[in-house]
């Protein structure tokens, strides 16, 4: 069995990484933007960037202050020789954090009472998604720290199927122009199309922290990522939404079967860190953090 | 051509309407952070009661910024990240916060809109946007100095004064001639529109 605090210590790893270190997927992209850029304001924003993301690695500082609702992506093998509760796991993990090492303030609040537990846990916080895989020989842990910034511009409609993919192209441009200086771009821009209500939210969630060097296998959504971050890419919205070229970094679609009558379609618009980070637990009680 | 300036708390009217959209500014004194709508409601709330705040505005900046800091055990303070966060949410606040404070500095991300780029035409203040999402560069150039009214937010309190030193870069981003960069950029995305939901073969009415 896994013991309790083996897991703690990974998930507290793999939160701070996600919060200071870039990923290099990230830094390549902001790298080509800049050789691309045109606009003199926008390379020099593009060159901030990346030398915060350097800084914030070297010292462990959060790349941003805000630190987001903590979410995490589990995928794992049904046997997995874990036997604690899980939500407690988590949620010990980011009291002690927050009241420990102290990279992120108290962000998490009732939505009601708008009152916080002072530990950046609340209902259904830190939050939770879990997909089981009995080919996997670990269980895999991605943190995904959601920032205000980017996520109040998030949307999601359940169109007609009627609207086609013209209206999901709509819908998504719509969103980003829209969303404008505010999200901090350049943008990864998740879109989910299919699925009922609950998956399109999922899938366009994923998208927008899929590593930006993966091709869609699906050559029609590699072709209508490729045509939508042209598209938002012409509109001259810029770094910090100050004019240029380099609007969005990347545009993911990820789908699934949906009804006959629906075009669901959802937007999450990430800011231009895309933070995330991965680890992996092995059923030996070995860590990896990659 | 853009110029670099050095500028300390309090500045004049004269050094804010010398500054032009594209310069870069590092800023040196007292700002105060602005992080809810609440924020300027107390302060605007006292001003119009007659019932005095701790803080002067007059010729100083406000930041709007979240910031992760704790008290240390000696009653000092742990400063870990101060960043910006987006400044269109009090875009109905600020015009008559500016009027009524004599802030010369408004700091934030995003921009604001025309009826604060008209305030700052008005009154002589200016824009001056941070890179969102680059707390790590900025937090070294700040400490924080003071906070205010802990029992209103005791688990996470927002209202504080920084003490900046050479803090920046800051770039002019709306400036006290009713020049926006912001304005230029999404004036431009706006025509824009038309010509995206065409290659995208999209017809303007179908959807939404």
């Amino acid at each position: 069995m896994i013991e309790k605090e083996t897991m703690k210590a990974a998930v507290k790893e793999v939160w701070i990484r996600s919060l200071t270190v870039l990923q290099p997927d990230v830094m390549e992209a902001l790298s080509g933007a800049l050789e691309k850029e045109r606009s003199p304001r926008g390379r020099e924003y593009l060159r901030i960037m990346i030398e915060n993301a350097k800084r914030a690695a070297e010292r462990r500082m959060v790349i941003c202050q805000d630190t987001g609702v903590p979410t995490f992506f589990i995928r794992t093998p049904l046997d997995f020789p874990y036997a604690e509760s899980v939500r407690d796991t988590f949620d010990e993990t980011l009291r002690e954090l927050t009241y420990g090492e102290f990279p992120m303030r108290p962000m998490v609040v009732h939505p009601f009472t708008r009152e916080d537990r002072g530990d950046n846990t609340a209902a259904q916080v830190p939050v939770i998604h879990a997909e089981l895989d009995n080919s996997m020989e670990f269980m895999e842990i991605k943190a995904m720290p959601k920032g205000a910034g980017s996520g109040i511009w998030s949307a999601l409609k359940m169109l007609p199927s009627t609207d086609g993919v013209a209206g999901v192209k709509k819908f998504v441009i719509d969103s980003v122009l829209n969303a404008g200086a505010n999200p901090c771009p350049p943008i990864l821009v998740g879109v989910g199309v299919g699925g009922p209500m609950e998956e399109v939210a999922l899938l366009a969630t994923k998208a927008s922290v899929r590593p930006l060097n993966e091709i869609h296998p699906d050559p029609d959504a590699a072709a209508l990522e490729q045509e939508l971050m042209e598209a938002i890419n012409a509109s001259q919205i810029g770094p910090m939404g100050m004019g240029g070229d380099t609007t969005a970094l990347a545009v993911h679609v990820e789908y699934a079967g949906t009804h006959r009558p629906w075009m669901p379609v959802a937007v999450n618009i990430n800011c231009w860190p895309g933070r995330r980070a991965v680890c992996r637990i092995y059923r030996d009680g070995h860590v990896e953090q990659i | 051509m853009a110029n670099t300036v050095y500028l300390q708390t309090p500045v004049s009217e004269e050094e804010i309407r010398a500054l032009r959209v594209d310069d870069i500014v590092y800023l040196s004194g007292e700002a105060y952070s602005m992080l809810y709508a609440d924020h300027y409601s107390l302060i605007m709330e006292r001003l119009a009661a007659k019932k005095g705040i701790p803080m002067q505005f007059k010729g100083s900046a406000i930041y709007h910024t979240g910031t992760i800091w704790r008290r240390t055990a000696e009653g000092g303070y742990d400063l870990r990240a101060l960043g910006t966060t987006t400044s269109s949410k009090f875009n109905a606040q600020t015009p008559a916060f500016i009027e009524k404070t004599g802030v010369r500095i408004v700091m934030g991300k995003g921009g604001m809109d025309e009826k604060n780029l008209a305030a700052m035409k008005r009154f002589g203040c200016v824009y001056l946007a941070l890179v969102g999402g680059c707390s790590a560069i900025y937090t070294s150039h700040a400490e924080i100095a003071e906070d205010y009214w802990p029992e209103l937010m005791p688990t996470d309190n927002q209202r504080l004064k920084f003490r900046l030193k050479e803090f920046g870069p800051l770039f002019v981003a709306m400036d006290a001639h009713g020049n926006s960069a912001y304005e230029q950029a999404a004036g431009e995305a706006g025509r824009n529109r038309t010509a995206i939901y065409e290659r995208l073969g999209i017809e303007s009415e179908s959807g939404l």
